[in-house]
């Protein structure tokens, strides 16, 4: 005996063949999966980005504070030692006193101005004649 | 991958994220009970045939529109019926096709749908085959698509409902009318 499910696909078994091959035909008219996308390839901005800041952040802030520190250190020091230069210095020995004197002269002297030259004599007459203006010499041929 | 047995969780996820070996092993598992069915009805090899070529293809195309996964089997049945009823439209037998609910369908006494052994549980003697597929040629198709529904794959009566597109009422009604025209020839022999 068989159940009515049984008994109503036995009768049809036969047809297995045909079925196999339309199912192999809409299988193989299935689009083909559609790729995954890869992913988008990182700028130069976000690689450098990644690189330098966000994987170097220790070492960043680590140098921050080393400077921070410097900076502290330095404003300390000065404030200790901070004395104007003018007032360490030691007044100057007499032959360099003697020599700032002389190189002070010869700067006012050659930055002071000129003196006002002498007013010019009239040039004497010349005896020959010879060498007399151009209109005179004019004068003197016509008359001849 | 296949799908050999009907416990076996059907890859319909997998189906419908595109993968052909899914797909092919949910085709596998239902081919020949959608022939059957078509075959059944239609009386044709070739339209059915047909129309499991074209379950399949809408299948793949519609796979989207199934919402709940579990009912992936009533879902390409549902899709099965409908071809079917367009193939039997055109063949000529539109008045058959439409008849949907006969005047006194609903008037029928449905306690007496469960005290008759459930179809997908009859027990046929080799003798009788050939009656059983006589009586079963003889049903209106309408009650044929019922009883067939629960022949092939055990459908509950409400997903025969949403299959065929009819109120349940009338698909209890239908296979009431159903086992009553196997009754003489399964009687005996029923559990």
């Amino acid at each position: 005996m068989k159940t009515s499910r049984e008994l109503l696909l036995a009768r049809h078994a036969d047809s297995r063949p045909r079925l196999d091959a339309i199912r192999a035909a809409v299988i193989a008219e299935l689009p083909s999966p559609r790729p995954t996308a890869p992913p988008p390839s990182p700028s130069l901005r976000s690689t450098l980005w990644e690189q330098l800041v966000v994987a170097g952040r220790p070492a960043w802030m680590a140098l921050g504070a080393a400077w921070v520190l410097i900076f502290l250190l330095d404003t300390a020091s000065s404030s200790v030692t901070g004395r104007p230069v003018v007032a360490t210095a030691s007044p100057p020995s007499p032959e360099v006193e003697s020599i700032l004197t002389a190189q002070r002269e010869l700067w006012v002297e050659l930055t002071s101005p000129a003196e006002p030259a002498p007013p010019a004599k009239e040039p004497a007459a010349s005896p020959s004649g010879a060498r007399l203006p151009l209109h005179r010499r004019d004068h003197l041929t016509t008359s001849a | 991958m296949t799908v050999e047995t009907e416990d076996e969780p059907l890859p319909v996820a997998a189906a419908r994220a595109g993968d052909p070996a899914a797909w092919d092993a949910l085709f596998r598992r239902y081919q020949l009970p959608l022939y059957a069915y078509a075959r059944e009805l239609l009386r044709d090899d070739q339209t059915a045939l047909d129309v499991v070529q074209e379950t399949f293809l809408n299948a793949v195309r519609h796979v989207a529109s199934l919402r709940d996964e579990a009912r992936f089997g009533s879902w390409l049945f549902g899709i099965a019926h409908q071809r079917c009823q367009q193939h039997g439209r055109r063949r000529g037998r539109e008045a058959r096709w439409l008849v949907v609910d006969l005047p006194d369908e609903e008037r029928e006494d449905h306690a007496a749908v469960s005290e008759e052994p459930d179809p997908h549980d009859w027990l046929v003697r080799r003798e009788q085959e050939a009656e059983f597929f006589e009586r079963l040629a003889g049903l209106p198709e309408a009650h044929r698509a019922v009883l067939l529904l629960r022949f092939v794959d055990d459908f509950p009566l409400e997903e025969i409902a949403v299959i065929t597109g009819v109120p349940l009422g009338t698909v209890k009604s239908r296979l009431h009318h159903a086992k009553i025209a196997f009754r003489r020839l399964l009687g005996p022999a029923s559990p």
